[in-house]
């Protein structure tokens, strides 16, 4: 077990480092100049020699790439080359709103997806089965920032019932669930359509399964059937998907926390960008990087607890 | 007596007819009817995007300070948006970028993944093999999203570079999964026959393995389209693809928001005609593949 956790975390690094270092020199090759973005296209050339020099941004491409290694392995990621706060800082500030509203999109997808899958597989070929089905494709087939978008129009124009833009504040319960619940929504509805149709279908595998037939023989009840044999077998599969979607809702929520105006490290990527904040982009892609890691070994780790028959000894 | 017509017979009147065009014809007359109506919905909007200049009513890009905001009417069909552009005419031009944009992306994506996943499972356990799975697998990392805005953050926003950027974020699943289907056909005693014939490593990719992996790399990468468009549509959402006053529909969206108290409109028909084409796509697939592998569709 330890020895899975080293090895893949060993690999995780170097994952992080190729995609680091590819991004780090073709970000510098490619993007725009920072210079120009901070001090505009009107500024003399000799004032942005003089900033970039400030920045260090005139050394040749290889000392700053050894300069940042360098103060990586410190856990210093550099400053912002747009207002010198450290990267670091401002990451771990927006960190905590991109994991609550990702932690709350999969759960809402978990809890009403499994039970809706479980059903949808019992009931398979009824009308609510249908209907489900029809529900959750067309669930899957919105863009997340659609469902935001939607949402809003409900919600805060129609209804008048949420705060359109803003993070809350954190302390206090109200004020953060009554920001956080549409993005989350937004989030959750489209991972319910997902877990749904995945859940359907690794139920309706296993209810063909011949130990199936032989437990109905032998009188046990539908729900011991279900409960017992059915979801024991169908938690790895739920398990993966879960890891999988809670990848992709990382990634969608980069676009719903745009939406909603909402603080986060999707937030902070996009305004990077646009002004080419060079060390911004490559610290927030850490964050994503490390995210997805964590959650695949978790994942793993997952598989061993379920399964008896999965160990890594 | 047999039943199969000797060669160079005319196949008897009660047997179907083959060939392309029957084939295709019977292909699409089994189809379940959602999957119809999503074919009609996606063509409908293939012909749009094609047809968009003759469609147009107005350039999509002139502004009018007094004819900003302004609802339904014979001169602007959908109203005009916060600048007085004719919202109709933005949003046919708009189905031409984003169709345009995912699709050739899409297309690029799988034939360089197609033959990189070839290579790779030809060379099965080699260096280039070994090579492939693991950059594979560190692009893998990312969500497709987030892959797709590291690309823009390198390349820059714009019309070319959010093609690559979609073409980058899918060709490391595409690629895998081109891997993963050749890898089997490898197996095959045909392909050793043809290594022991003395065929070329080239010869044999391309006219052994592509053949054979070509009709389900062709429903895999269509598998994906619906996806393509959400990735094109956020991207360009986040104003990070086609830049203004280009019209697409992520950013007349964008834009849309700013007025969405006082007129909803200009941003409600971009997310319709989005909703359309990705259900549409969706059924048209879902109808094909009939659920067999649900787990392999995500953002």
């Amino acid at each position: 077990m330890l020895r899975l956790i080293v090895t893949r975390i060993l690999l995780m690094l170097l994952a992080v480092f190729t995609v680091l270092t590819a991004l780090f020199f073709g970000i510098r090759l490619g993007a725009g100049d920072p210079t120009v973005a901070i001090q505009g296209s009107y500024a003399t050339a000799e004032s942005l020699a003089k900033l970039s020099q400030a920045l260090g941004l005139d050394k040749p491409l290889w000392q700053q790439y050894l300069i940042y290694l360098a103060g990586l392995l410190r856990g210093d990621l550099g400053v912002s080359i747009q207002n010198g706060r450290p990267v670091l800082q401002q990451i771990l500030q927006v960190v905590p709103y991109t994991l609550d509203l990702t932690f709350w999109g999969v759960l809402i997808g978990v809890v009403i997806g499994v039970p809706l899958g479980f059903l949808s597989a019992i009931r398979r070929n009824s009308l609510l089965d249908h209907a489900i089905r029809v529900v959750t494709l067309s669930g899957i087939s919105v863009p997340p920032f659609i469902m935001g978008y939607v949402l809003i129009i409900v919600f805060v124009i129609g209804l008048g019932l949420f705060p359109v833009a803003g993070g809350g504040d954190r302390d206090d319960l109200v004020s953060r669930f009554s920001y956080l619940t549409l993005p989350a929504l937004s989030l959750g509805l489209i991972m319910t359509s997902y877990v749904t149709r995945v859940t359907r279908t690794a139920v309706l595998e296993v209810l063909t399964k011949d130990f199936i037939r032989t437990g109905r023989a032998k009188g046990l009840s539908e729900g011991a059937i279900l409960y017992r044999h059915v979801l024991r077998l169908t938690l790895v599969t739920l398990v993966t998907l879960v890891g999988l979607y809670a990848t992709i809702t990382v990634g969608s929520s980069v676009v719903i926390e745009v939406v909603f105006s909402r603080p986060g490290v999707g937030q902070l990527i996009v305004g990077a960008i646009s002004q080419s904040d060079y060390t911004v982009v490559q610290g927030a892609v850490i964050f994503y990087a490390a995210f997805v890691s964590l959650v695949n070994l978790a994942v793993d780790l997952a598989y061993a607890v379920i399964d008896p028959r999965i160990s890594y000894e | 007596m047999t039943s199969v017509p000797e060669p160079g017979t005319p196949a008897s009147s009660s047997q179907p007819r083959t060939g392309f065009w029957p084939n295709t014809l019977r292909f699409i007359a089994r189809l379940p009817l959602t999957a119809k109506i999503g074919g009609v919905m996606v063509l409908l909007m293939i012909l749009v995007a094609i047809f968009a200049p003759l469609l147009l009513t107005h350039d999509p890009t002139t502004q009018s300070m007094i004819r900003r905001n302004q609802g339904f009417s014979a001169r602007n069909w959908l109203g005009t948006d916060g600048f007085g552009r004719d919202v109709y005419s933005r949003l046919v031009l708009g189905a031409r970028y984003t169709l345009a944009i995912t699709m050739t992306s899409l297309v690029i994506a799988a034939a360089l993944g197609t033959f990189i996943g070839l290579a790779a499972a030809y060379n099965r356990g080699g260096k280039l093999d070994m090579v492939v799975v693991w950059l594979i697998d560190v692009l893998m990392t990312f969500p497709t999203m987030i892959l797709g805005v590291i690309v823009v953050a390198v390349l820059g926003p714009g019309l070319t570079n959010v093609g690559l950027a979609i073409c980058i974020a899918f060709l490391p699943r595409l690629t895998r999964m081109a891997r993963g289907v050749a890898l089997s056909i490898v197996a095959n005693d045909y392909i050793e026959a043809a290594r022991a014939l003395g065929a070329s490593r080239l010869r044999i990719i391309l006219r052994h393995l592509l053949p054979n992996i070509m009709s389900e790399m062709t429903a895999i990468t269509a598998l994906w389209l619906g996806t393509g468009v959400q990735v094109e549509t956020s991207l360009s959402f986040l104003g990070l693809g086609v830049q203004p006053p280009t019209p697409s529909w992520g950013l007349m969206i964008k834009e849309g928001i700013a007025t969405l108290y006082i007129n909803p409109w200009p941003s409600l028909f971009p997310v319709m005609a989005i909703l359309f084409v990705i259900l549409g796509l969706n059924l048209l697939v879902d109808g094909i593949q009939d659920n067999k592998t649900p787990g392999m569709r995500d953002a």
